[in-house]
């Protein structure tokens, strides 16, 4: 969760050495301002931008599918590996 | 573009070296210093995103058996993909690509990364029309063209310019189903069911079927209702019905905080929350973002630098996990953004919504 006055912010921080605006360096210079929370979520987190993580999310997502579960679990455990 | 990357512009192909207020200056590939007025730079060529083709020619000689010629490169290429690891697709002999005065056949044993980029259409189309008399083009253009990108999403990590416009034609990568659904879906699900209903999503090239994903599926749900596949159509249905979905173009993938930058105009003056369509969370009692939201309305009130609203004080971020997701990533620049929502949720009694 972000306010508005962030973008204040991000757009006076400069690019880094990339060329990139970072929303990092912006929360760093927010974070001088005001007070900023982390929250520790319940959940997991799959960064499907990665080809293992991907394979996990797909696997884990099916085996959660009620219409899926039942045979898919089936399917991985007669796997020979 | 961005220092070290290789960069044409004119005639002029070199190495970026630096890019001031006023010149860039490229290192050109004999060595010699080329100082590029910005000004100039309104057109040019990036090689160094995410991933690029070697286009290789071959001359032979006419009367060279043709087959063995084609069987030759492809050999030459597997070697060249075995030796060096550099080839982040298997590289492939795309046939003959034009007979000159002589008679000579080209083969073209390229490597590159999926998708297909419309030239090599081009050539695969020249050498399916050239199959009668040859036997060639082992693997067609199209073959290639559904094999699903996760590399490059690889390839992007920490380097989010990587992750948008290295993709002109493929599918876009959040739009890689997960089961059944797009990644990105699971994203706006996850925003809607946390009480956000206004959905921004920041593009970048090459992501139209995202768009036209949350379009009405008009097309899907005619073909659907027309036979009597109730059930589908109530599925395809919600995906138009989750949330009004806007959209921004990030015109140059140039990191998060850019992206976020973009929404500026689209988000106004009340909090949002910042998704990355490829982080996703799973098993989660109450949605990830809700779980923000909570911890954001609670601290509401202080510290507010504007006024009238009172869910805005603090700015929370998820810790741990999360916060590396949302902060340090700028490997995705397409984020999808959500602006809190206008009606209050129900079971939010001091929602962002006040904003």
């Amino acid at each position: 969760m972000l306010t508005p006055d962030l973008f204040e912010i991000l757009a006076k921080t400069a690019a880094d050495k990339r060329g990139e605006i970072q929303l990092t360096d912006a929360l760093r210079t927010l974070r001088k301002r005001r007070p900023m929370y982390a929250v520790e979520f319940v959940g997991k987190r799959y960064d499907t931008g990665d080809k293992l993580g991907f394979l996990k999310a797909t696997v884990e997502f099916a085996l959660a599918r009620p219409d899926l579960s039942d045979a898919f679990r089936a399917y991985l455990k007669g796997l020979d590996f | 573009m961005a220092v070290g990357d290789v960069i044409q512009v004119g005639a002029a192909t070199g190495t970026v070296e630096s890019i001031g207020l006023r010149v860039a200056k490229l290192r050109l590939q004999d060595g010699s210093l080329r100082i590029v007025p910005n000004g100039a730079l309104t057109e040019f060529t990036n090689f160094s995103v995410g991933w690029g083709r070697a286009i290789v020619e071959v001359a032979v000689p006419r009367d060279v058996d043709v087959d063995r010629a084609l069987a030759v490169l492809r050999r030459v290429g597997e070697d060249w993909a075995r030796e060096t690891g550099a080839a982040l697709d298997a590289p492939a002999v795309e046939g003959i690509m034009r007979f000159s005065g002589a008679t000579r056949c080209f083969g073209s044993p390229s490597g590159w990364m999926p998708p297909v980029v419309s030239t090599q259409r081009t050539t695969s189309d020249v050498g399916s029309r050239r199959r009668s008399t040859v036997s060639i083009s082992p693997r067609s253009a199209s073959d290639r063209g559904s094999h699903p990108c996760a590399s490059a999403k690889a390839s992007s990590r920490g380097r989010s310019r990587h992750a948008v416009p290295a993709r002109d034609q493929g599918q876009p990568k959040e739009m890689l189903p997960l089961v059944d659904k797009p990644t990105i879906q699971y994203v706006v699900e996850e925003a809607v069911a946390s009480g956000l209903q206004e959905i921004i999503i920041v593009t970048g090239r090459g992501k139209r079927a995202i768009e036209d994903h949350f379009d009405a599926a008009f097309e899907l749900e005619y073909y659907l209702n027309d036979r009597g596949k109730v059930e589908e159509l109530a599925q395809i249905k919600t995906i138009s019905e989750l949330a009004s979905v806007s959209y921004v173009r990030q015109k140059e993938p140039l990191g998060l905080g850019h992206a976020i930058l973009c929404a500026r105009a689209l988000v106004g003056e009340e909090p949002f929350g910042v998704f990355l369509g490829d982080d996703i969370i799973g098993s989660a009692p109450t949605p990830c973002m809700r779980q923000l939201l909570d911890v954001f309305e609670r601290h509401d009130g202080r510290s507010s630098p504007w006024s009238g609203c009172r869910a805005s004080a603090s700015t929370s971020t998820a810790s741990s996990q999360a916060t590396t997701s949302a902060a340090t990533s700028g490997r995705s620049t397409t984020s999808s953004r959500s602006r809190a929502p206008r009606t209050r949720p129900p079971t939010s009694p001091s929602s962002a919504a006040t904003c």
